[in-house]
């Protein structure tokens, strides 16, 4: 039973935590995965690297991996109830309440102040995801010596099918077809 | 009413299917699932949701759920949205933890995410585009959106203190806007 408690407080907390994007909680991760030896610092590298190529959130993947890893199907419940509970509450009261907020001038006010700022935010993630695209390192360079040419051609592609407005999830799926079919076609 | 519910379910599950990267590359297929398909907001309620859902804690994924559900359908459509949107992540990552060693050697998987890289770029840029249209266009808003771009990308600053500072901004701002009003 202590195992399920601890799981499920762990998660709490690193959802509580868990502003503005995963990699933020790495630090809390590490401390508490490692902590409580769910993890070692190798597999917990593995397990990130594993978890960009899955689909969801991290902090998800992240409990339903230790959770499972831990305690079984049980410890999988118990964790991802524990991430999941902080937005999911903090999202339905303001949800419930969102008329009456907005209606609050100093609050709407600062609503449309944060959204400059939330462009900014993902206008720099066009930066660090773009530098892993064009400039790989490391475990990232797939296709070897022509890894970011091969890059500007799939994203020229995904970029033509997005102007002609072809919907995201035929995007993603025609992406990794031709990821695919050139990392075969190059290493036959 | 159970049509309502079922279309919840399916839409997030869609959405969660196709979360790769982090959430923002998201914000494309949220816009096309919830504003384009359903009609069941507008994209200015999108840019209101992810800006309340990046500065609360959570997935702006999970965050966004919870929202549009309880939006849509009450205590149930929140609960149903949620469970829609991360249930695809909890399959997946349970069948790869049986497999972790083989899933991170496996070439083909390298192969479709290299490729699916360049799609969550595209997507990223799209939804940079989505948010900036729904921004009001004033000069403080310029200087903010340049701002808190140089203090991620060059100095490397912690999101949590950058959206603290914005709304100590935005209280200041406010604060001589409502008295211009009166």
């Amino acid at each position: 039973m202590k195992v399920y408690i601890d799981l499920f407080l762990a998660f709490l907390k690193m959802g509580f935590f868990a502003i503005g994007g995963g990699y933020a909680m790495l630090p809390l991760i590490r401390e508490e995965v490692i902590g409580h030896s769910w993890m070692n610092s190798a597999e917990l590298i593995n397990f990130l690297a594993v978890s960009e190529s899955t689909p969801g959130s991290m902090s998800v993947n992240m409990a339903t991996y230790v959770g499972l890893k831990a305690a079984g199907a049980p410890g999988l419940l118990s964790a991802v109830a524990g991430v999941m509970f902080p937005s999911f509450a903090i999202m339905l009261l303001i949800a419930i309440n969102y008329d009456r907020f907005i209606k609050n001038k100093t609050i709407s006010y600062c609503l449309e102040g944060l959204k400059p700022v939330v462009v900014g935010m993902i206008a720099s993630a066009i930066i660090s995801v773009g530098k892993d695209v064009f400039f790989p390192e490391g475990e990232d360079i797939v296709f070897g010596a022509a890894s970011p040419y091969i890059s500007l051609l799939i994203f020229a592609v995904c970029l033509m099918m997005n102007h002609f407005k072809k919907g995201p999830i035929l995007i993603i799926a025609v992406s990794a077809l031709l990821g695919i079919f050139v990392g075969v076609f190059l290493h036959r | 009413m159970f049509r309502k519910y079922f279309n919840l379910f399916f839409s997030f599950f869609k959405i969660g299917l196709f979360t790769f990267g982090s959430g923002y590359a998201m914000i494309t297929l949220l816009k096309k699932e919830i504003v384009e398909e359903r009609g069941w907001m507008s994209e200015r309620n999108i840019a209101d949701i992810i800006a309340i859902a990046e500065s609360t804690p959570g997935s702006i994924s999970v965050s966004s759920a919870t929202f549009i559900g309880y939006r849509v359908g009450g205590y149930l459509g929140a609960i149903i949205a949620t469970l829609g949107i991360i249930m695809p992540s909890v399959f997946i990552m349970t069948i790869v933890s049986f497999f972790m060693k083989e899933f991170a050697a496996n070439v083909y998987v390298d192969y479709a995410f290299a490729g699916v890289r360049c799609a969550v770029l595209v997507l990223i840029i799209n939804a940079t585009f989505i948010l900036f249209k729904e921004m009001g266009k004033y000069y403080l808003n310029y200087i903010v959106m340049a701002v808190s771009f140089v203090l991620l990308v060059v100095f490397k600053m912690n999101v949590v203190t950058i959206l603290i500072l914005d709304i100590i901004v935005s209280l200041i701002a406010s604060h001589y806007v409502l008295e211009d009003e009166r």
